[in-house]
């Protein structure tokens, strides 16, 4: 069989862009404890607010035409994307962050439902169910020959992953991150020490979000082309099996679980006829993703890179 | 040594849970630099006093004064950082953190918490958990759980995390600790230890202690003044020589009528 180097360059872009989702929602479920359903619409608020922002009017479709279109430069929609998540995350954490478990949840599905149903039907903004195309890449065609576009911007993606994996980790490891941790274990502990939770809680929200919504940017500016039907709620639940399949609350672990199941599902998409099960395996990967997380589950509930010792403090021995 | 006004103080107060009043019109003051002793039988509504002064519940009725502020509106949290810090009944370790963490968390006004500082100034950050750790290590090697430090809490014994969540109270730093049975649990050679630490913060730095505790014998021996509770009111508040002597709580205490 042969590998072809583009489809390799591809899956690994698209890896690279699920890790940087999958590293902030760690921040929400590993390291707050915060049940978000809502990643797949903070990831769809990027990606257009980039879009919208980078490309000009007058996409005239078949059945409206958008009248907002800015033609910024690339980098002013790789900054406004991270902002525009963020704030949609803060505005959704406002609404519903005093919430526990599973109602926050809810809260968070419906909420990415409704930036979804909204991006597809104010066809003005954002083309609606219609494709929001001719997104520009970045240096395209200015790049020296050698130099496969792929290659480029698959070092771009791991810059930003590499630069959010920096960033995240520290804030993990910071007083600031003591605090979260403490919210996840028992939250009314930080609040008779003295810490406004619920404040917290908001930025932890946020910053992921935030994070997620400059994934969206770099999805957006690879694609050419984005679609409301992308940004489906079952991309939130692959995320939520790479955080849980990498280890909730580990970073490693997260960028872990994204490259193995991101690179199940790619893999299974592309398999030649001529290996074996190679026709029936794409129809089977989430099949496979599913037993995998079971098996996860079943054999290290902390995860292949989580934190055994300490999921498993206070379960056995002690008081009480 | 005492102020004039009290720096604890509810008036009034009622919390019903349904058809319970668990505190009903209750009005007490706790007094700058001493030790009170809150004693009743189980369901007396001690704890349900406590969330009430800590802000974990709300009143239904009446008010709660700290530093002669009305508090009664504020979120445990804001109570907090006036200075007042509980500790809870059932010990709340967190257990998935170690000793050390647990410590470290409780200090504060840490710049490390703040987004900002943590990108701009590393290094006041790293000085203040330095300062922090170093206090940390003080309380820690008084409580006999130094060299637990780096351990889960969840893997603490029980009397040690009792003592683990007084040295959080204390890395707060609080002008008033509400101490839920600190001595539940703890061996008494320790439990004569944090008496006399208890004793010594309240004549040397004028902190003021409110703690439940069902061994009698023990809260009259260090308590300034007793609070007698039972059915949700107070039955008797003043000096433990008094309150010992009172017949209505010893009633209660032995399960009469009242």
């Amino acid at each position: 069989m042969v590998v072809s180097f583009s489809l390799v360059m591809v899956t690994l872009i698209i890896i690279g862009i699920y890790a940087i989702l999958a590293i902030g929602m760690n921040m929400h479920w590993g390291d707050t404890g915060l049940l978000n359903f809502a990643h797949a619409g903070f990831f769809a608020v990027g990606a257009y607010t980039s879009a919208i922002l980078t490309t000009p009017v007058g996409d005239a479709g078949l059945l409206a035409s958008r009248t907002v279109g800015f033609d910024f430069p690339i980098v002013v929609g790789m900054i406004a994307a991270p902002i525009t998540a963020g704030l949609f995350g803060l505005l959704l954490g406002i609404t519903s962050i005093r919430l526990d478990g599973d109602y926050l949840a809810i809260v968070t599905l419906a909420g990415a439902e409704t930036a979804r149903l909204i991006i597809s039907n104010e066809a003005w903004l954002t083309s609606g169910v219609q494709t929001l195309n001719n997104i520009p890449r970045p240096l395209d065609e200015s790049l020296p020959a050698v130099l496969p576009y792929d290659v480029f911007y698959f070092g771009l993606v791991l810059l930003v992953l590499l630069g959010s994996y920096a960033l995240f980790r520290h804030f993990a490891n910071a007083p600031f991150g003591r605090v979260l941790h403490a919210i996840r274990e028992d939250e009314d502990v930080p609040k008779a020490l003295g810490k406004d939770t619920a404040w917290f809680k908001l930025k932890s929200f946020a910053l992921g979000a935030a994070l997620a919504g400059l994934a969206g940017s770099l999805w957006a500016h690879y694609v050419y082309a984005i679609q409301p039907t992308m940004f489906l709620s079952n991309l939130t639940f692959s995320i939520w099996a790479m955080v849980i399949i990498g280890g909730a609350g580990s970073y490693f672990g997260a960028v872990a679980g994204a490259v193995i199941v991101t690179g199940i599902r790619q893999i299974t998409r592309f398999l030649p006829g001529d290996i074996p099960l190679g026709n029936e395996l794409p129809y089977l990967r989430l099949i496979i993703i599913g037993v995998l997380l079971i098996a996860v589950l079943y054999y290290r509930p902390h995860g292949m890179f989580g934190d055994k010792e300490r999921s498993l403090a206070g379960m056995s021995g002690g008081g009480n | 040594m005492s102020d004039d006004s009290p720096i604890l103080e509810t008036e009034s107060v009622t919390k019903k849970f349904g058809g319970l009043v668990a505190v009903d019109t209750v009005s007490v003051s706790i007094e700058q630099g001493e030790i009170t002793g809150l004693i009743g039988p189980n369901g007396a509504g001690k704890s349900t006093l406590f969330n009430l002064m800590s802000g974990f519940l709300e009143p239904n009725n009446g008010a709660v004064t700290l530093k002669g502020e009305d508090v009664t509106e504020l979120q445990p949290d804001k109570r907090a950082e006036r200075g007042l810090i509980r500790t809870f009944q059932i010990t709340r370790e967190l257990s998935g953190m170690t000793v050390m963490n647990n410590m470290l968390l409780a200090a504060q006004e840490n710049p490390g918490e703040r987004i900002l500082p943590l990108l701009t100034q590393p290094g006041t950050v790293r000085a203040y958990e330095d300062e922090q750790r170093e206090r940390a290590e003080e309380l820690l090697k008084y409580l006999e759980l130094w060299e637990l430090r780096e351990e889960y809490a969840g893997n603490l014994s029980g009397g040690q995390r009792k003592l683990l969540e007084l040295g959080r109270s204390l890395m707060c730093d609080p002008d008033v600790l509400l101490l839920d049975e600190p001595m539940a649990g703890v061996n008494p050679d320790l439990t004569d230890h944090l008496l006399d630490r208890i004793t010594e913060l309240r004549d040397e730095e004028n902190r003021t202690f409110l703690i439940v505790e069902h061994d009698i014998e023990t809260i009259m021996s260090i308590s300034d003044s007793v609070i007698g509770m039972h059915n949700g009111e107070i039955l008797v508040q003043g000096e433990p020589e008094t309150v010992q002597q009172d017949e209505q709580l010893l009633e209660a205490y032995l399960g009469g009528e009242v």
